[in-house]
């Protein structure tokens, strides 16, 4: 048997070479700690330069609020002190020191200066200036502000702050004008300052925040470490260690779920492993299924030996075999045993193997039955057993000898009648039980094979397969069907039918069980045989017409009683003696009787037409039904049980015993059938005698 | 036209006989297997008297073979032909059945045999 190549398993990957580098370890990768320490100076930076940029603008506001109050405040000072120090003779004694003083307390005052009305100075903290004309500062402008209650007067410019207050005598008559100038720088100066000490303090708090979010963002991180060597383990297909991590966080939470997807990785691993081991067994013992089956059909004269399996999902035991023994018989077998996979083709194996030893050491099928029983008993465990067919046939006489152990009962097509023979069995099942116990219930049948006869043995695959519901099973009926309706095509057609019925009762559900079928059929006699007298049908039809008795009788059982009257009507039939007389009446019925059941099946409405032509002593009869080709007669044997409870088939074999037979199957006038009966047929030897 | 076959049975000791009037073929066998079986289940031997079975087709035969091999497989019970007709004699001689048929001249010799048995 020829077998598709297996296909190889599929390529391993290629195996990951030392030091090379994966996508993964090629990138670059920035820690999280320098992240979240960066971001956190940037957030700082950012939030205390806006902090010092709000607070110096504060700070400038106020301090020059501050110090335009306070100007005011010196100038009406220094003109109270200078409107008594100008009644007197010499007021730069006065003046000068107080100016000097406010000078060196307030390093930011420009300068302290008492004017004349006339604009000459007369008091300042530089002796060299007193009398000379004062000559204020470039382009003062008012400014805008003015305290309430205050004579004072502010006027600036870009540099100087300069408040001057009027120098007035009780009546109210001015003396001159006091200023004190004040420099804006200092306010600047004052500001810088603050600034720098916030930038200090900035680097300052940056420096520990940094520091102190690396920190914290290093202990935080720490069980990545652990985590990240865990999943390279699991990588590596390390799937037992786990990842020990005592952590509140969502890392020990992370933890968790890698060392739950492990197990679950170890699971799923090893169950991957036993579904390989499972496939790689399941295809073992499918190979080993099909070494044991025979490669092609086997030809011995008429014979064809052949059979089929379709082996289901999951591997059967079932075998078949055929071979020719040294004594030129061939052997067949067909077994099912109980158990699948491996185990079962074990057994299917020794089986096998001494079903080819024993089949030359024992002759009778039963004995060879039960010395395999009596074999596997010491080597298959309990509960397992064997049902078995096996067979010798001679193609020469076409004898078969059988038994059987508790397997389907064969079923046999009879060419000759078209009907189908279950070949039952009593012995039960290989090592069923212990003890040689198996070997009284095994006994031989022997049928004979007649030519076109067509012998079917299956496994219980066959008869068990179930509907696409689950609801019936295929049965030994619909088998029978089969075989019934393909037989006279022969081997390929059965095998082909059976196939083809058993997809469409199962449809498009996958079968459980192994289909194994094993057939034994003889060659069809030529239909030549048959039309061997060289008498041209037409001929015989015209005689009948032209000289004939005719009768026409219509298609049914019944009215088979008119033959009895008829023939008593015939002169040359009446003149027969009683015995005689009811030989030609049997033979006569029975042959109508098959017309009727076969190439009618007892359909009344048609007619077909019998004939007695006196001169050549015989019957014609042309019927329009089914055409009834006969396999040649042999004499049927009554001492073979099954061939007495058959209930079939004993019509023609009357027939052929009281007469001369020929068939002319489908001529344009009909099926014509010649009926002649044999002299002293019926008569028994004493009357032969006589 | 529909044949007619009827049945009587005589009771004797143990012994059921089933005298069988008309034709035995394709039309009337099933009936005589029904009585047939009918007495087999009354676990009684059996005593078929054929005299009055004028013809006797392959499937009358055939169910008294069926009859004959029921009983046979029973095994608990028996059964015996007798007083055969012209026409069942020739079919019995015919195919040599005499080997598997036990047959008698008569019911008495029959019923006599089976409780001899």
């Amino acid at each position: 048997m020829n077998r598709s190549p297996e296909a190889g398993p599929p390529a391993a990957p290629a195996a990951r070479q030392p030091g090379a580098k994966t996508a993964s370890s090629s990138r670059r990768y920035v820690s999280l700690r320098w992240i979240m320490a960066g971001a956190t100076c940037a957030l700082m930076t950012a939030l205390m330069m806006a902090l010092g940029f709000l607070a110096e603008r504060n700070l400038r506001r106020v301090m020059t609020a501050e110090t335009e109050a306070r100007l005011s405040l010196q100038a009406q000072n220094l003109a109270l002190a200078g409107s008594s120090a100008l009644l007197s003779d010499f007021p730069e004694l006065t003046l000068n020191p107080m100016a000097k003083t406010m000078i060196e307390r307030q390093p930011e005052i420009a300068f302290v200066t008492v004017v004349s009305p006339d604009g000459r100075i007369v008091g300042d903290a530089e002796l060299q200036r007193i009398g000379q004309r004062f000559v204020a500062p470039a382009a003062l402008e008012p400014e805008g502000r003015s305290h309430p209650g205050s004579r004072a007067r502010l006027l600036a410019n870009r540099t100087l702050i300069v408040a001057s207050a009027p120098v007035q005598v009780v009546n109210g008559r001015s003396l001159g004008t006091a200023y004190v100038g004040y420099r804006r720088g200092h306010i600047d100066e004052q500001v810088d300052h603050m600034r720098r000490t916030g930038l200090l303090w900035l680097a300052a708090f940056l420096l520990v925040g940094g520091l102190a979010t690396y920190v914290m963002m290093w202990r935080f991180l720490r069980p990545i470490q652990a985590v990240r060597a865990g999943i390279e383990r699991i990588g590596r297909g390390d799937f037992h260690q786990p990842v020990l991590l005592d952590d509140p966080t969502e890392f020990g939470m992370l933890a968790d779920a890698l060392n739950t997807m492990s197990w679950e990785l170890t699971v799923a691993r090893d169950n991957l492993v036993e579904t390989e081991r499972l496939s790689h067994e399941m295809e073992l013992a499918q190979s080993i299924q099909q070494s044991l089956l025979p490669s092609a059909r086997l030809r011995s004269g008429a014979f064809t030996f052949d059979g089929a399996q379709r082996a289901a999902t999951e591997v059967g035991g079932d075998y078949f075999d055929s071979f020719e023994l040294p004594d030129g018989r061939i052997a067949v077998a067909i077994a099912d045993v109980a158990g699948k996979g491996l185990g079962g083709c074990m057994v299917t194996s020794m089986v096998s193997a001494l079903l080819k030893a024993y089949s030359v050491i024992h002759s009778s099928p039963s004995d060879l039955l039960g010395a395999l029983d009596h074999c596997l008993a010491g080597l298959l465990p309990r509960a397992t057993f064997v049902t078995m067919f096996y067979a010798v046939v001679d193609p020469g006489s076409g004898e078969m000898v059988y038994a059987s152990a508790g397997h389907n009962p064969s079923m046999l097509y009879r060419r000759r009648d078209g009907s189908v023979l279950r070949l039952n069995n009593h012995g039960a099942p290989l090592c069923l039980v212990r003890g040689d116990r198996v070997r009284r219930t095994l006994s031989d049948s022997s049928i004979r094979l007649e030519p076109g006869d067509v012998l079917l043995q299956t496994t219980d695959g066959v008869n068990e397969a179930f509907d696409p519901l689950g609801a019936e099973q295929f049965g030994f009926d619909r088998v029978e069907e089969v075989l019934q309706r393909a037989a006279p095509e022969g081997a390929d057609a059965v095998l082909t039918a059976l196939r083809k019925a058993l997809d469409d009762w199962r449809q498009s559900e996958p079968f459980t069980d192994d289909e194994t079928v094993l057939i034994i059929a003889r060659d069809p006699a030529p239909v030549d045989e048959v039309r061997s007298d060289g008498e041209a049908p037409a001929a015989l039809v015209a005689e009948a017409l032209a000289s004939g008795h005719a009768l026409r009788l219509r298609a049914e059982l019944d009215a088979l009683d008119g033959l009895e009257p008829w023939l008593h009507g015939l002169p040359e039939v009446s003149e027969f003696d009683e015995r005689s007389f009811r030989a030609l009446h049997l033979a006569l019925y029975e042959l109508c009787a098959n017309i009727v059941e076969h190439g009618y099946r007892n359909q009344s409405a048609e007619d077909f037409m019998v004939w007695w032509i006196a001169s050549r002593r015989h019957f014609l009869i042309i019927d329009c039904g089914t055409p009834f080709v006969p396999a040649p007669w042999l004499p049927a044997d009554y001492a073979n049980p099954e061939i007495r409870r058959r209930g079939r088939g004993h019509g023609l074999d009357i027939v052929h015993r009281l007469a001369s037979v020929k068939f002319y199957p489908a001529t344009p006038e009909g099926n014509i059938t010649l009926l002649t009966p044999r002299e002293h047929a019926a008569r028994t030897p004493e009357e032969v005698a006589q | 036209m529909n044949k007619e076959v009827k049945f009587s049975r005589v009771e004797r000791p143990g012994t059921i006989v089933l005298r069988v009037y008309g034709p035995l073929d394709a039309s009337t066998s099933p009936r005589f297997l029904d009585e047939c079986g009918d007495i087999q289940s009354l676990g009684k031997n059996l005593v078929i008297n054929l005299a009055e079975v004028p013809f006797i087709a392959s499937s009358g035969i055939g169910a008294i073979m069926a009859v004959a091999d029921a009983y046979h497989e029973g095994q608990l019970n028996s059964v015996r032909l007798a007083a055969v007709s012209p026409a069942v004699s020739m079919v019995v001689d015919l195919l040599s059945l005499h080997e598997f048929l036990e047959i008698d001249d008569n019911e008495d010799d029959a019923c006599s045999k089976l409780k001899a048995a």
